[in-house]
């Protein structure tokens, strides 16, 4: 099947406490939804990183799953996102991001932030105030080594000198480059480095749509070069469950949604409860979040734009709304990642069949 | 405005050159490749240079505009060499990139580089039409891609560090016409050909002259940076064949593969295997950036493109 826009899945690798799957089950039946997504037409399929977050999310090797996602599909794309880049040594980001570039045949896509656990920063040792410097200074090592095959580099935190990193990726100069972005500065960032922006799942469509504005905006402003691999992209990931009957769809999926989301405003609790360095937006964001905490609940989140749940037209309809309102890319989370396996397969093939091949291109 | 035309007896050369010189403000044109190129006019003068040789680097110094065609894109024509795939490298891309460097150097106001669709190569997961902010992707193994990417981001890396110069870099999909490259002419027309999987891959064409038109554009407009051209609509190899009148004998494309790895091995008269591997997937361009920036619009579609070939 060919659809005429591509729309992505995205995957956290969750484990509620109401699934009674175990780990290796979860990962083989993930691997299946995956192969399913290829033969149905899907365009691409992404898995996070995250550490020491059971049950919400088990993708703590991404690099590892998705090797085993190249060998069992053909077509899929591959993101590889978001990478936390202050976590790793860039040389090592690079080597295997190349590597699995060259085992899928170029169908990786790269996303990088910073990432957002006060636990995570702590266990790797890397002080969270200097967030903002790695990363920044790592995004430069990975842009040297995409650039030339010497990479020359002094900065605050890492010395390279004439260091000839094997192997390249496939894809020239680079895989597809997503940045993560949640403050309207990020998208703002995103645009004079010339990467698409990656808006997560834990904002309100009102502000992602405002965001989506700023991108544009600064995009304009300073028009990158167009062949050096940039992209002029915005994706959005978003909840979502179809099923024939609307009401069906409700009912099964409502403790699911509801578990996710109540999780992932939990996750990013810790940072709006104490203040750190160049997280201001959190700060604003706060009394937002203190009050999904309080009712994480299916219509609040559907009112938010957050999710979409019910029969192929209201999917239909829903999608095109954010399609036409500026969103490039589409990332699914069927069930939210957090139903059976059977009801993720049935909604993936429903919302293939009936919905993504009725989903136009905005007009421009 | 003076300009140097390298591969002046390559197969695009012959529809180029007259268009060059009918331009207004083309003062004289010179052309260069090792073999003699036919063509003559009052204003064209030719000189026999390698592509490497340091005179035809300081004649790129002296010109106003470089057009480069030149480079082994039949290994077939390297006849003892043709096995040698460092000497091919060196030739297409160290040669490529020292007489780009040479006018950079010179601060040639314009240089443009003929490049090819095949850097994006042809994958299943490619989207429906391909922009020119697609990564590039050559299919492994085929050296002629894999030696145009390699230029191309020698162009780029050059193109940051001399802003004085214009490059602009053209991507054409197959070059069709009557002075086609005639192992393109028997792959429309072979009693052979090859069963793809279904659907049927759809690829595009572009006529010589819509291509020489493009290369005119480039010169006389203000851009840079690579642009797409190929004429719509897509279609597949089955179509062009069966509107020229030849079906032929249909194998499987492992089948073909095989045959052709044999052949590559036995005969100097057969092409690189890779150039059958891309075959399986599409490969479809979006050409709006020519089409909006240079003002570029194809006159021949892949039938017409396909027809002018054989009658070539």
């Amino acid at each position: 099947m060919e659809t005429p826009l591509p729309i992505d899945l995205f995957y956290e690798l969750s484990l509620p406490p109401f699934d009674d799957r175990d780990e290796q089950t979860l990962f083989q039946e993930t691997l299946e939804e995956w192969v399913l997504a290829d033969e149905l037409g899907y365009h691409g399929a992404w898995v996070v990183e995250h550490h020491f977050m059971p049950g919400y999310a088990h993708s703590s090797a991404p690099e590892v799953f998705l090797g085993a996602a190249a060998a069992r599909t053909r077509r899929l794309r591959l993101g590889h996102a978001i990478v936390p880049l202050p976590y790793h040594h860039p040389v090592q980001v690079a080597e295997r991001l190349a590597t699995l570039d060259l085992i899928s045949g170029g169908r990786v896509e790269f996303g990088f932030g910073r990432g957002f656990s006060p636990k995570e920063y702590q266990t790797f040792g890397i002080p969270m105030e200097e967030s903002r410097s790695r990363t920044e200074e790592s995004l430069e090592i990975l842009r040297a080594f995409f650039q030339q095959p010497r990479v020359n580099h002094r900065g605050r935190h890492f010395h390279l000198h004439d260091l000839v990193i094997v192997p390249r990726p496939l894809q020239q100069p680079h895989p597809p480059l997503w940045m993560a972005a949640v403050s309207p500065e990020s998208f703002e960032i995103a645009a004079r480095l010339g990467v698409g922006a990656l808006a997560g799942p834990f904002k309100p469509w009102f502000m992602v749509r405002e965001d989506i504005r700023r991108y544009q905006a600064a995009w304009a402003e300073h028009p990158p070069p167009p062949s050096e691999g940039s992209q002029r992209a915005v994706a959005m990931t978003v909840g979502i469950y179809c099923h024939q009957d609307r009401h069906q769809a409700r009912r099964l999926s409502k403790r699911a949604i509801e578990w996710f989301y109540g999780n992932l405003l939990n996750q990013t609790a810790p940072i709006l409860e104490r203040l750190y360095a160049g997280y201001e937006y959190y700060r604003k964001m706060a009394p937002a979040h203190r009050l999904f905490r309080h009712a994480v609940h299916l219509r609040a989140l559907e009112a938010l734009g957050m999710v979409i749940v019910g029969d192929p037209e209201h999917c239909r309809r829903r999608l095109q709304a954010l399609i036409d309102d500026g969103v490039d890319r589409l990332l699914l989370a069927v069930g939210a990642g957090a139903m059976p396996s059977s009801q993720v397969r049935d909604a993936l093939r429903l919302l293939a069949h009936e919905v993504l091949p009725r989903l136009r291109p905005r007009s421009p | 405005m003076k300009v140097l035309v390298t591969g002046a007896a390559a197969h695009l050369a012959r529809p180029l050159l007259p268009h060059l010189l009918a331009l207004p403000g083309i003062e004289q044109v010179t052309g260069i490749d090792l073999h003699p190129s036919g063509f003559s006019h009052p204003r064209y003068r030719e000189r026999r240079l390698d592509i490497l040789d340091p005179a035809t680097q300081a004649l790129a110094a002296e010109h106003d505009a470089l057009i480069h065609l030149a480079f082994v894109v039949m290994r077939s024509r390297l006849g003892r060499r043709a096995r040698d795939r460092a000497w091919m490298r060196h030739i297409n891309v160290h040669g490529s990139l020292s007489l780009f460097q040479a006018a950079a150097t010179a601060a040639v106001p314009r240089v443009i580089h003929l490049s090819s669709a095949s850097v994006y190569g042809a994958w299943p997961d490619h989207p429906p039409r391909l922009a020119e902010n697609t990564p590039l992707r050559g299919i492994p193994g085929f050296a002629y891609a894999e030696d145009k990417i390699a230029v191309e981001r020698g162009v780029a890396e050059l193109a940051a560090r001399h802003p004085a110069t214009r490059f602009v870099v053209l991507r054409p999909h197959v070059i069709l016409g009557r002075h086609a490259q005639p192992y393109l002419k028997r792959l429309l027309t072979a009693p052979v050909s090859a069963r793809l999987p279904e659907p049927p891959p759809k690829i595009q064409c572009v006529w010589e002259d819509d291509v020489a038109q493009a290369v005119c554009l480039a010169l006389q407009r203000a851009v840079s940076g690579p642009f797409n051209l190929a004429a719509d609509p897509p279609v597949t190899l089955m179509e062009l064949r069966r509107h020229l009148g030849r079906r032929g004998l249909a194998l499987p494309l492992p089948w073909l593969s095989v045959l052709h790895r044999l052949a590559w091995h036995l005969t100097p008269r057969v092409e690189d295997p890779g150039w059958l591997r891309g075959a399986a997937h599409s490969l479809v361009l979006d050409c709006r950036r020519a089409a909006e920036e240079l003002g570029w619009r194809p006159r021949l579609d892949p039938f017409a493109c396909a027809r002018e070939a054989l009658q070539g």
